[in-house]
């Protein structure tokens, strides 16, 4: 972690385009090759009427984010509880955020709970929720 | 499509893996991730979930464009690359909502050696008929 816990602290932003190429790339390391993420006839006709970005890329941005702040904290002992939105479309940029929104401390280290997110340039929502983890004492 | 019935209180077939590190390369390389833990040979939370999800995905062959509306994720500890796991999964529920789709909650554990608990995974997602 980079610097002091501090409530209402900001978590840094991340910001984040979504390519189809990264799409048709994550499809191949997730196994999720829904047709909604990659084929443009099918997702014609589907709810969003056109391609859609996976939710697990969009709130790996998110996960980035609180690994960047807290570091093997985030990994060893993350909570992450989100509701995805809004879809993410190819050629969208995305922006994450955050803020810290308590600390209680004890023994072995300070659990902070967080407010996060990740939302389109032009400030739609995509993904919002809670997230929070132990960061142990040095 | 699919070897399970949509219904609560399907398990699904526990399978296992190596956290490759050609694929977390792979993973950290689409997501732009860079933070220096990843130097040091952990795996990404959400890179761990991708794989629990790709086990459920794989044992139970959803209909195509399901669509995902919240996901939980809960770690125990860091998994490491090069690492083995074993992901388990089922149903916890399946309820039609109208013509809404049909909400599906899915609950994963990710495990290692020993059954040690690494990550546990909570996903709903819609699945909506053909026709609608």
């Amino acid at each position: 972690m980079s610097r002091p816990l501090q409530e209402s602290a900001s978590l840094p932003e991340l910001v984040r385009s979504v390519t189809q190429d990264q799409i048709n790339r994550y499809a191949g390391v997730s196994g999720d090759y829904n047709p909604v993420h990659l084929d443009a006839e099918f997702a014609s006709h589907s709810t969003f009427g056109r391609i859609v970005v996976h939710g697990m890329l969009v709130l790996a941005f998110i996960s980035e984010m609180l690994t960047k702040e807290f570091g093997r904290d985030w990994l060893d002992s993350g909570r992450l509880k989100v509701r995805f939105r809004a879809p993410v479309y190819p050629g969208d940029q995305v922006v994450t955020f955050g803020e810290v929104k308590g600390i209680t401390n004890s023994e072995d280290g300070s659990k902070v709970n967080c407010t996060v997110g990740c939302r389109k340039v032009d400030g739609e929502d995509v993904i919002t929720g809670e997230a929070s983890l132990l960061v142990r004492n040095p | 499509m699919s070897n399970y019935e949509l219904t609560a209180g399907s398990e699904l077939q526990p399978a296992s893996l190596i956290l490759d590190s050609a694929m977390l390369d792979e993973y950290l390389s689409i997501v732009g991730a860079e933070s220096p833990v990843y130097g040091e040979g952990y795996v990404p939370t959400t890179a761990l979930a991708a794989l629990g999800i790709r086990t459920i995905l794989a044992g139970m062959g959803l209909p195509e464009g399901a669509v995902h509306v919240s996901q939980e994720l809960e770690s125990h500890r860091a998994a490491m690359v090069g690492e083995s796991v074993s992901c388990q999964a089922r149903i916890v529920q399946s309820s039609q909502r109208g013509k809404g789709g049909r909400f599906i909650v899915l609950e994963f554990n990710i495990v290692g050696d020993q059954s040690s608990p690494v990550l546990d995974g909570r996903s709903t997602l819609i699945v909506f008929a053909k026709d609608e």
